[in-house]
């Protein structure tokens, strides 16, 4: 007799030497199958909790406004990590306790470690990991946000998990490894792998390096521990319902050594059109597509093992698992094209990938759980099953997702044209909101399956779920029975001894082989690239790079704590969208310093890597703590948390995010042009450095000021009713709605917001504005906007001026000498002999002075103004150096400077 | 150079199991027969728990 027959004939005798009525009890330890089940969905109804709140921010931006504790960052952190290891986690422990002694035909290592094992991974991995997360405690690395004093006690269960798992195999002996095996070895080995890899390296190495392994580890999160476990049970569930063995164990291993090669080989394509070598970006790329045809592969062979069973089969637990694999096709092919280079440029960072990434846990991986614990779930005597919530859970869910991934999808697909096309960032905004409206509602019918789920499992009959194993036997038999083994074997034809010496030979040539390819994703694509990156970084570094200041050091610390980076990327991608929208593309020493890097897969927020220098601090400020009173149409989480009741009390956090804030691009700004340009020459041969060199700009977000003067002829306005729009979007947070300078951020902003009532300008003076902005000041460029709206918006400004209307008196020759004489021995040095705010001094001010041909102030503004003084800019108070008869005539006399019909941009305005 | 070697190492790791498979009828029976194993494993598994289901009665 084989040792195969033997180890079969000792899983029988087990079976049937156990007293009656606890037979199946006795090798599988079906409690830690229920607790593992129940603590799966309990940490999931936690992590889908979670992923509500933050679907619900989208819409209701201050759904939580004073908690820290419940921020979007944080929640989304819970999140994916509350899916990864506290559902699937626990799903797939569960399913491995029904699994393994079937697989096996023995008991699991000790049903006492099992217990330690449940302990652990609960209460000390997924539980303490949601309140250090949430506490501010965590790391900032895709799928490994929990800190790291929780990733040790992961390693710890992942080990003991091979302890109590994998012993099994090795006693029954390795000759007949079903693929289910094969896939459960694979996994858990796997993971004890790559887990470190992914949570601890990223710490360790800088910027573009630590993206390397970042997106690594991102792939084998999904490639080596979910998707091995969930194919597992695909495997398992198939023929244990349908009566009949899988149509081809040939293919089935195929596809095993298909994806453990090239999974973990696809990590670098989360980062396509980035600093990582283009080579690794190729590799990673072409990985992706050799992947799907394995997946094809893999799934034509799960299909063809379906055979007769249907569409939806009967058997509850089957049809979840059915689903489960047109979920991974899909997902798969999905995956494989959203990698190619076309399609990424465009919808990379978009929902596209948010909706891709939930089909993957939510559809495949979630569905072959529920599918591998509604299979065991029917094998427990005591356990209760009712069918028909079963039912109902796998239609809301199927209902559920498919409406999720198609409305993402879609908006994915606007989000992406709308970055092509150069609109606006937040008309992508805009555009999404249905979109994530119609996702919120989704969750309506998928949380209400997994609450039937819930149901399906705690009521009905106890033992009830053993009819379904009593319709499965009545399925027809497998009609290709046993092949007639040969006779001579495949090691006797080699001339190796005996088969168990073949396979043992084989086995371990197996071991060294997948090692090997977990080394090789190691070695291309995260050492062999870091290396390259550190030459680079020495290469092209300019000398005594400004190292970040503690206040940045603990800025940075709190971006990454509050999940900044899953809304703003801070990498410029080295594609034309990207540098028109943002600048020149990001090059590896510019993220020396950053360790993890900060660089994100998703942009609801546009990219932050320039962020330095774009918008004054007064503007940063008020927008961490009310987005939405400088940005109205804004989804960003209020931070007010970070203040002391007002957006001007900032506490040392505060001041410490806008300072980290502040030095984004900083080091590329100082080493621009002139170290650059000595790089340059020494990167000839690289086109895409040189694509980052040779942008045109360093810094292109049309919101950052320039210096005034040049701007295009905006020719026709668009509609009044367009420029109203406009004006409440985008200008009346700050102005007010009828331009009095008197907006919701008003004042909070100095210098104040400009009084359009009070003022002429002409067409030139608000163009010049609109197009470069007014360095100095929270006034921003608009450069993003179409030249028919800017137009309209320079003729919408100019109706709102009441200046002028009326109030105008005659002026007597002597009072107009006066006014001269107070303004040559008062003004000039600032707005300059011929009121252009050219005065010598001007260029010393950070904010410029007015010019006066442009701009005319109403008599009673410009004696506000000489009153007062205008805060925020050098324009002081006159009041006790000019009498009341000099202020009216230097009024009268500046007010003689306009030139309402000329183009008089050779200066740069100011405000005062 | 990562390219190629993930391409041709794909193709030839394919290529070589693909050939073994063709050529020997006896590999192609050896890989096929831990699926018939487990299937009596899950036919004799599921029979006891038919089994316990009845004996609870």
């Amino acid at each position: 007799m084989s040792s195969k027959s033997e180890s079969l004939s000792v899983s029988a005798g087990f079976l049937r030497g156990s007293s009656i009525g606890s037979s199946t009890d006795k090798l599988v330890d079906t409690r830690l199958v229920y607790a593992h089940s129940m603590a799966a969905i309990g940490t999931l109804f936690l992590a889908v909790l979670f992923g509500i709140c933050i679907s619900l921010q989208f819409i209701l931006p201050d759904l939580v406004p004073e908690s820290s504790v419940f921020s979007w960052g944080r929640m989304r952190y819970a999140h994916t990590q509350g899916i990864m290891l506290g559902w699937l986690g626990n799903a797939f422990l569960a399913f491995l306790y029904h699994a393994v002694p079937i697989l096996t035909g023995k008991q699991v290592t000790s049903r006492l470690l099992g217990r330690w094992l449940f302990g652990l991974w609960n209460f000390i991995v997924v539980l303490p990991g949601f309140v250090l997360v949430l506490a501010g405690f965590s790391q900032p690395i895709e799928w490994a946000e929990f800190p790291l004093s929780i990733d040790a006690f992961v390693i710890v269960g992942l080990l003991l998990a091979a302890i109590q798992f994998l012993p099994g195999f090795f006693r029954r002996g390795l000759e007949d490894l079903y693929i289910s095996s094969w896939y459960i070895i694979g996994g858990l080995v796997f993971t004890l792998l790559a887990y470190p890899m992914g949570n601890i390296i990223p710490e360790l190495v800088p910027g573009a390096e630590s993206a390397a392994f970042g997106g690594l580890w991102i792939h084998d999160a999904v490639g080596l521990f979910v998707t091995p476990l969930a194919l597992a049970i695909l495997y398992f569930v198939i023929p244990a319902v349908s009566g009949r063995p899988i149509f081809s164990h040939f293919l089935s291993i195929f596809g095993f050594w298909g994806l453990f090669f090239l999974y973990p080989l696809n990590g670098t394509h989360h980062y396509v059109f980035s600093v990582i070598p283009m080579a690794a970006q190729m590799g990673s790329i072409a990985a992706s597509a050799l992947l799907g045809i394995i997946v094809v592969i893999v799934v034509t062979n799960l299909t063809l093992s379906l055979r007769g069973s249907g569409l939806i089969p009967k058997d509850i637990g089957l049809r979840f698992v059915v689903m489960s694999i047109v979920f991974y096709l899909l997902v798969s092919i999905q995956g494989s094209f959203q990698a190619q280079m076309s399609l990424n440029q465009a919808v990379h960072f978009t929902d596209w990938v948010v909706a891709h990434s939930h089909l993957a846990m939510l559809g495949f991986a979630t569905f072959a759980a529920i599918g591998g614990i509604i299979h065991a779930w029917q094998r427990i005597s005591w356990a209760r099953y009712n069918a028909a919530a079963l039912n109902w859970s796998f239609w809301l869910l199927v209902v559920g997702i498919g409406i999720m991934f198609i409305d993402l999808t879609i908006a994915g697909i606007i989000q992406a044209n709308l970055w092509l096309s150069g609109a606006p960032w937040l008309e992508s905004v805009q555009a999404s909101k249905p979109y994530w409206f119609i996702r919120i509602l989704s969750a309506i019918p998928i949380t209400a399956g997994f609450i039937a789920l819930f149901i399906g499992l705690v009521t009905g009959p106890q033992g009830a779920g053993a009819r379904a194993i009593e319709l499965g036997a009545n399925e027809q038999k497998a009609t290709d029975v046993h092949p007639s083994f040969a006779s001579k074997s495949f090691a006797q034809e080699l001339g190796i001894g005996s088969s168990g010496q073949v396979l043992r030979m084989s086995y371990f040539a197996a071991m060294l082989a997948g090692v090997g390819f977990f080394a090789v994703s190691v070695i291309l694509l995260g050492v062999l690239p870091g290396k390259v990156l550190d030459q680079q970084i020495a290469l092209m570094s300019p000398e005594n790079v400004l190292k970040p200041t503690i206040s940045e050091i603990r800025g940075r610390a709190i971006y990454a704590r509050e999940g900044c980076a899953y809304c703003h990327t801070q990498q410029i991608r080295y594609t034309e969208a990207d540098i028109r929208r943002f600048g020149a593309p990001t090059l590896a020493w510019e993220g020396q310093f950053d360790f993890p890097h900060l660089w994100g897969t998703r942009r609801i927020g546009p990219d932050l890597a320039r962020a330095g220098a774009t918008r004054s601090a007064d503007w940063q400020l008020l927008h961490l703590y009310s987005p939405r009173t400088v940005v109205p149409l804004s989804v960003m989480p209020s931070y007010s948390s970070l203040f002391d009741g007002a957006p001007d009390k900032p506490k040392q956090e505060a001041y410490d995010l806008l300072a980290f804030i502040e030095s984004l691009g900083r080091a590329r700004e100082i080493a621009w042009p002139d170290g650059d340009k000595a790089a340059r020459e020494l990167v000839l041969e690289d086109k895409w450095a040189l694509m980052s060199f040779d942008a045109p700009l360093l810094n292109a977000h049309p919101n950052k000021t320039r210096a005034r003067g040049e701007f295009p002829d905006f020719g026709e306005p668009a509609s009044s009713e367009i420029a109203q729009q406009l004006w409440l979007d985008n200008c009346a947070t700050c102005h007010g709605e009828t331009g009095q300078g008197d907006g919701l951020a008003a004042a909070w902003l100095e210098p104040r917001p400009a009084d359009f009532t009070q003022y002429e300008y002409t067409d030139n003076n608000i163009a010049d504005a609109l197009w470069n902005g007014i360095d100095g000041t929270a006034m921003p460029a608009w450069r993003d906007q179409s030249p028919e709206n800017l137009a309209a918006l320079v003729t919408f400004v100019q109706g709102l001026s009441l200046s002028g209307t009326g109030s105008e008196t005659e002026v007597d020759s002597n009072e107009l000498i006066l006014g001269q004489q107070v303004y040559a021995a008062n003004c000039i040095q600032c707005h300059g002999i011929a009121g252009d705010g050219n005065g010598f001094a001007a260029s010393e001010l950070d904010v410029a002075p007015t010019d006066f041909r442009n701009k005319r102030p109403s008599i009673s503004q410009s004696i506000r103004v000489l009153q007062n003084g205008i805060d925020g800019s050098s324009m002081a108070p006159w009041n006790d150096r000019l009498s009341a008869n000099e202020m009216l005539a230097v009024t009268h006399y500046l007010r003689g400077f306009f030139n309402a019909g000329g183009r008089n941009n050779d200066s740069s305005e100011g405000v005062n | 150079m990562i390219t190629n070697v993930i391409v041709f190492a794909s193709i030839f790791l394919a290529l070589a199991y693909f050939i073994v498979w063709l050529l020997r009828s006896d590999f192609r029976e050896q890989i096929e027969r831990p699926k018939h194993h487990f299937q009596d494993q899950l036919n004799e598994y599921d029979n006891h728990c038919v089994e316990d289901k009845i004996n609870n009665k």
